[in-house]
């Protein structure tokens, strides 16, 4: 008799439990759908520059990754070749003819933004600037430029007037994350592209023109590490004597504990829903040191 | 991809991937003074190509699971003797191109097309320990001294070739961490940093293989400040040398003509030569091969002026172009990730630009792809 009870007690639990559980999960940030967006270039006769066979081949096995490995994720938009434009990255409110707010920066279609392809670099780096430079121009341009034009995730309150939804940014293309322009480049300070994107994976050298790069990262954070271990792993790469390609990762939080927590744990396969503050705050940084641009 | 045929048809497929990449540039290579070519190449010790060279004969085509487990029992009691392989958790990727054994803090990645194996105490790899301000990174000299250890116990479990191992140019390096705290916007006070602290010390040692260099290949060693292995990757390919050998077709004077006639650079570019070297070519860890062919190999970045941004270039990513040094007439193993990346770039189609209006803007110009 006695067991009975416990037994329908139990079972009254878990009828109750189950769908508060659904629900509290469902509400959950972290577990809601979230979107990429991705851009590559491989021909540069338009904007100048060397080809780069395996840039778009990269990115499509980042995608398949992506939609076999991590569930919550799904396609906002895949740009190739003719169809990926400078004016994409470009911030809507601070720039004429941005199309961040439709596209790389867009609520709904953006929460990791992606590029492979050229970087820029100076004669003397650092010289606190970075482009992005496209292989199609269009409306006459090749690039979008940090600082300047490239503010991901920002919010009504930074300034910039209207809502970004970027979480994370990768930007598989050479000289990306100098490690002495990071401030200006990156950090709203410059002010550069991470407003309230929670991090950027990038490359203080340049990297090989490769197509596994990204899957190789799919597949460490689907295994469970954070976006800073996988990219740490997946983005070098060894050959002949050396090492090489120096990934580097950077994290926005609101203060020390928080760009710290940030930057540990951070993951695609769980993304945090909160957004770090606006401006100030702090920044964790960490790259393999293989030599820089 | 193509299987390739001949040596001679090979180093063509090869002049043709090479042009092909530079499509579409007008030509202008080092023949017309129009770019500028550095050799920045400084090799750790010199490569001379013998007049005869065999290849490299991979001995299976892709590793039976007994065999992938053999090597990771070996790795494992080499490394991380708490792995559990008959507890471990096996994820196999869909494409086959990798295999994950997970026990406990531990993961073994393995390649099993060409056995590469990875290894990551997860806990300890790429960490940032609660006190990890109050620790140092272990120094060159005492992480040689581990990662020598542990390239013994490798070739203790037969996992590599002690002698095949250049001991006298090791890559040391290191990961790096820090902190910034934001300045005002947009100028002002500019954000307070301190200089970044190393987190790890990591050791690479290269292959050669007769004394030519077999690249991609050797032992990526990570060390914790507190000396305990966190990983280890081992790209070491179960190669033996043909029987027959094969004459040595030109030298690195020759490869070098050919590979600047086939560089086709806009004006005023410059080209950065990382590598110009006689290797073994290992063409990806995630594809078989039937042999590892030896022939000169060029690593190169190019930096093209931009217009309208004086001292600022395009710069490209690190790009490979390869010529064979052999007639062999063998038939190399087709690309097995080329042909599913081609059938990918088909069932994942790209988007058209939802802004694209003017007529033709948003027709594909062809397939780019080379």
């Amino acid at each position: 008799m006695r067991s009975m009870t416990n037994r329908r007690w139990w079972s009254t639990i878990f009828i109750v439990s189950v769908p508060v559980f659904g629900l509290l999960w469902s509400t959950d940030e972290s577990h809601a759908v979230r979107e990429f967006a991705l851009e590559c270039s491989e021909n540069y006769s338009q904007c100048g520059g060397s080809n780069l066979p395996d840039s778009c081949d990269l990115q499509v096995a980042l995608r398949a990754e992506i939609e076999s490995s991590l569930g919550i994720w799904v396609k906002g938009w895949d740009f190739r070749h003719e169809n990926a434009w400078p004016q994409d990255w470009w911030e809507a409110n601070a720039v004429s003819g941005g199309l961040d707010t439709s596209i790389m920066d867009a609520i709904g279609r953006a929460d990791f933004s992606f590029y492979s392809g050229h970087g820029t670099g100076a004669a003397n780096e650092p010289n606190g600037s970075w482009d992005l430079h496209m292989g199609h121009s269009h409306d006459g341009a090749c690039q979008a430029t940090s600082p300047g034009q490239i503010k991901l995730g920002e919010q009504s309150p930074d300034g910039f007037g209207n809502n970004g939804d970027n979480e994370y940014v990768m930007l598989d293309a050479s000289c990306s994350m100098v490690i002495g322009e990071r401030q200006q480049v990156w950090q709203n300070w410059g002010p550069g592209i991470l407003m309230r994107s929670h991090q950027g994976l990038a490359f203080h050298g340049s990297p090989d023109d490769v197509d596994d790069r990204g899957e190789e990262f799919i597949e460490n954070v689907a295994d469970g590490d954070s976006n800073r271990s996988a990219w740490l792993d997946a983005g070098e790469s060894c050959f002949l004597w050396v090492c090489w390609n120096s990934p580097a990762v950077m994290t926005f939080g609101a203060n020390a504990a928080d760009a710290l927590d940030r930057h540990r744990h951070e993951t695609m396969s769980s993304p945090r829903a909160d957004a770090p503050s606006g401006w100030g705050g702090h920044y964790r940084w960490e790259f393999i040191d293989n030599g820089g641009c | 991809m193509p299987t390739q045929g001949s040596g001679r048809r090979h180093r063509l497929v090869t002049g043709l991937v090479a042009a092909a990449t530079l499509v579409g540039l007008p030509p202008a290579g080092a023949a017309d003074g129009a770019a500028e070519i550095r050799y920045l190449y400084k090799p750790p010790v010199a490569v001379k190509p013998a007049a005869q060279v065999p290849l490299l004969v991979q001995k299976a085509r892709e590793f039976p699971r007994e065999r992938i487990e053999a090597r990771i029992r070996a790795l494992a009691a080499s490394v991380a003797p708490g792995f559990d392989l008959a507890r471990a958790r096996m994820a196999t990727v869909a494409d086959g191109e990798t295999i994950e054994y997970s026990y406990g803090p531990h993961r073994v990645k393995v390649y099993p097309r060409s056995g590469m194996m990875k290894y990551a105490n997860r806990a300890a790899y790429n960490a940032i320990p609660p006190d990890f301000e109050k620790q140092r990174a272990v120094r060159e000299e005492r992480a040689l001294l581990i990662a020598r250890e542990l390239v013994e116990r490798l070739a203790a479990h037969g996992l590599i070739d002690q002698t095949e191992i250049l001991w006298h140019a090791p890559h040391v390096y290191y990961r790096k961490l820090g902190e910034d705290v934001g300045g005002p916007v947009g100028g002002g006070r500019p954000p307070t940093s301190a200089p970044p602290r190393d987190m790890d010390t990591r050791v690479f040692l290269s292959r050669l293989k007769d004394g030519v260099p077999v690249s991609g290949h050797g032992v990526r060693i990570v060390i914790n400040p507190d000396e305990k292995i966190a990983s280890v990757n081992l790209m070491w390919r179960d190669v033996e040398k043909s029987s027959k050998t094969y004459r040595t077709d030109g030298d690195m004077a020759r490869a070098r003509q050919r590979f600047e006639r086939a560089l086709a650079v806009s004006k005023g570019a410059r080209v950065d030569v990382l590598v110009d070297e006689f290797v073994y070519l290992d063409p990806s860890p995630r594809d078989p091969v039937a042999f590892l062919e030896p022939g000169f190999l060029f690593v190169y970045v190019v930096r093209t002026p931009l217009a309208g941004k004086p001292g600022v270039f395009a710069v490209s990513k690190k790009l490979h172009w390869f010529l064979g040094a052999t007639e062999h007439g063998l038939l190399q193993v087709p690309s097995l990730r080329k042909a599913r990346l081609k059938r990918l770039d088909v069932e994942l189609p790209g988007d058209r630009h939802p802004e694209a209006t003017r007529e033709g803007e948003h027709e594909r110009e062809g397939d780019d792809r080379n």
